[in-house]
């Protein structure tokens, strides 16, 4: 009964109180939300195992009728599968071979977001007639990486599996890709797609889509996802290819062999090219150069600042925050305290224990966070970014701000209950 | 001893004040470092970017009679670094730079430039020659020296968008994106993602933030009205019984209200002239605070005006 006429003097305050602690907490919950997903992007694409120095390779032979004629003769094109090779299993650099050439894919499901020219200032081609299949098709976004580039952008495979790289080898009647996280729906694992791949019909086996938001280094931008992407893997090797295949496989050993390079920030440019030239003379191939890519570095330790800025501004925010709400709160205890003075001080006159008025008084608190623990708990839940991790942390310092605020307020009870003692001596 | 308890109580009013006000500074702060960051990591578009091929003049004028908010960027050379824009209507958010200003609607001819473009310094000004003409630099694009715009251009130059010519543009602006949306095709236009900004969840956390910042503003300044009128009502109480006026009372009160908020305003306003990174948002940062100062005194005017004349 008490505690209902209490209720009904201080709802408001309570309601307010309950509400302001609430909005608190669930800024607390997205600040620990955002914190998590912020070590998350760095982990993924700024640990420090990926702050190496990157070089450009590139094939010399840049005059179309000497590419033509180098591709012509199947040693030359072998020699040049020797070289990669070679580079590929060499430990002391990393070679990250990536390109982004289309593949036509016959009854292409989706949109045009996935066509090669969205985005770009080449516009979209969308589904077309084959004229040499026959077929519709549509030239849509891919990219094709070795192992090396797989790993060293740590790229994650959500469903399905990941590629198991030795196998790779397109003389195989499918070849298994991976599907951006923007085609998931649209294809399932098994499926299988026909495309024009360098002008060779292949059969690619959906084996695993890509997390979310996947991102590479591609072309001098570090945010370059690929999400709206259909990922080829290379094979490890191309030196046994079919001699009547020379076409196809000179067209793609050139597209393995311009790639990027990563190396310690020990390793000097010398020492790359020491090991080039290694897998040169053994190859026997030697049109390449090198160049130097510092567009990485900046931008890498750019993006990572302004991810980390964020998280220290929020933070910044946060303190604020908590430091009003405590003022807020506290402003708040003292009306409800001076609205239950008169009743409070009556009870104790009329000799009511001590411990019953401490127990009213705690009820009371009880009531407010168990309004909190409603209120925020149906908002959290509501949040698009949900993060059972980050829940833990947010339930954590409720609990820690209840039993604080129950102290408090017995606190004050207490020295009220002594000084209307005095008083009344 | 009544004066040194009233003293205790305006003091303990006026720090709550205090803390509320520099709290909406900090929120109108954040909210511009945020913007800025997000269009320093994303090429200078915000997350309601559209890639639109069609003559200019044709999205331009769609977009002019509709009166909408945008900027449009046409990209002036192959890697896009070189970019010739448009500011259309009131831009709410300004763009990311650390010297110089943002353009204004006298900037017939203008440009900013990142902190690694050569310039040409003429008598004090800088100029970004393009195509034989010298515009003159108003602003270093981004927030620091070293940052992910320091090669980019940014030229303002009507004359660079030409009519009836299809041309690639880029449109960005929350109302401009849905105005592109229903009056051209499908085919014609092309969502631009997000880039360092979706590496987190900055996109989904910031606006939240930001809301339940304001809401816990709102909700301090009801807090701090109705502490006012509780820590009033002793004195009121007496001059009301010594015969003043209700007028009289109130006014009286309202003085020190006011009085109590602008002082407490200094310092957030202090604040935010330390911290905003652009004039611009200061000026909008000091006028919100100046606008919670003036509610706080209306909504204490309110609530003691209700309780004196209840009062008999």
């Amino acid at each position: 009964m008490e505690l209902l006429y209490d209720l009904k003097r201080t709802a408001l305050a309570t309601i307010a109180k309950a509400l302001l602690i609430s909005l608190c907490a669930i800024t607390i919950y997205n600040l620990v939300s955002f914190s998590q997903s912020t070590s998350q992007a760095v982990d993924r694409s700024f640990s420090s195992n990926a702050e190496k120095g990157l070089y450009s390779l590139v094939d010399r032979l840049i005059d179309p009728d000497a590419f033509a004629e180098f591709r012509e003769s199947s040693s030359n094109v072998k020699s040049l599968a020797e070289f990669y090779s070679q580079l590929n299993v060499n430990d002391s650099i990393e070679l990250i071979s990536v390109f982004d050439q289309t593949i036509p894919i016959v009854d292409a499901r989706g949109d045009n977001s996935f066509d090669y020219g969205y985005g770009t200032e080449m516009s979209t081609r969308g589904k077309y007639l084959d004229e040499a299949s026959g077929k519709e098709v549509m030239n849509v976004k891919s990219i094709q990486l070795n192992q090396r580039a797989f790993d060293f952008y740590n790229l994650e495979v959500s469903s399905g599996e990941t590629i198991r790289w030795n196998q790779i080898d397109y003389s195989n009647p499918t070849t298994p890709v991976l599907l951006g996280a923007d085609y998931r729906g649209l294809y399932a694992v098994g499926d299988t797609l026909e495309g024009n791949f360098y002008s060779k019909k292949t059969i690619f086996t959906v084996v695993g889509f890509l997390e979310p938001d996947q991102s590479i280094f591609y072309k001098g931008d570090i945010n370059f996802y690929l999400d709206s992407y259909l990922v080829v893997p290379y094979p490890p090797s191309i030196v046994d290819f079919p001699q009547e295949e020379t076409y196809f496989y000179g067209i793609l050993s050139f597209a393995m062999i311009n790639s990027v390079i990563a190396a310690d920030s020990s390793f000097s440019t010398d020492d790359v090219l020491d090991v080039l030239l290694k897998a040169s003379q053994s190859s026997g191939f030697d049109q390449y150069s090198l160049l130097n890519v510092p567009t990485y570095l900046v931008q890498f330790s750019l993006a990572k600042r302004l991810i980390t800025e964020n998280l220290s501004l929020l933070i910044y925010i946060e303190v604020v925050l908590v430091a009003s709400t405590l003022v807020g709160v506290v402003a708040l205890n003292q009306f409800t305290h001076h609205r239950r003075k008169g009743q409070i001080r009556i009870a104790w006159t009329l000799g009511q224990r001590r411990s019953l008025l401490a127990g009213t008084t705690l009820t009371n608190t009880a009531i407010e966070y168990s309004l909190v623990a409603l209120f925020s708990g149906a908002v959290i839940l509501s949040l698009p970014n949900q993060s059972p991790e980050s829940l833990l942390p947010v339930a954590l310092l409720l609990v820690v701000a209840f039993v604080a605020d129950a102290a408090s307020q017995q606190r004050v009870l207490t020295s009220f209950l002594s000084n209307t003692s005095k008083e009344n001596v | 001893m009544a004066n040194l308890l009233n003293a205790q109580k305006t003091i303990r009013v006026a720090i709550l004040f205090l803390l509320f006000t520099v709290l909406s500074a900090s929120l109108n702060i954040y909210s511009e470092i945020q913007q800025g960051i997000t269009l320093e990591g994303n090429r200078l578009h915000s997350a309601h970017a559209l890639l639109i091929t069609d003559s200019s003049d044709q999205v331009l004028s769609s977009l002019t009679t509709e009166n909408v908010n945008a900027r449009v960027y046409r990209s002036l050379s192959p890697d896009g670094r070189i970019r010739a824009i448009l500011e259309l209507g009131n831009n709410s958010t300004f763009l990311p730079i650390h010297d110089g200003r943002q353009f204004s609607a006298n900037d017939v001819q203008a440009a900013m430039v990142g902190s690694d473009v050569p310039v040409q310094t003429v008598e004090g000004e800088s100029f970004y020659e393009y195509q034989g003409t010298q515009y003159l630099v108003v602003a270093t694009l981004g927030f620091g020296e070293r940052s992910l715009l320091s090669e980019d251009v940014l030229i303002r130059d009507r004359a660079l968008f030409s009519p009836g010519v299809l041309e690639t543009v880029v449109v960005d602006g929350a109302e401009a994106e849905s105005q592109i949306m229903r009056e051209f095709g499908e085919d014609a236009y092309a969502q631009l993602a997000s880039a360092t900004g979706r590496r987190t969840n900055i996109d989904y956390v910031s606006p939240i933030l930001l809301g339940f910042g304001w809401s816990l503003v709102s909700l301090g300044c009801v807090i701090a009205a109705l502490l006012m009128a509780r820590y009033t009502r002793p004195l009121d109480t007496v001059r009301h019984q010594l015969g003043h006026t209700r007028w009289w009372i109130l006014r009286s009160d309202l003085f020190k209200v006011t009085t109590i908020s602008l002082v407490s305003s200094a310092p957030a306003s202090i604040l935010v002239l330390m911290m905003a990174r652009a004039p611009e948002t200061a000026g909008v940062a000091i006028a919100a605070i100046l606008a919670q100062a003036i509610l706080i005194v209306v909504l204490s005017g309110i609530v003691i005006s209700y309780r004196i004349w209840s009062q008999r």
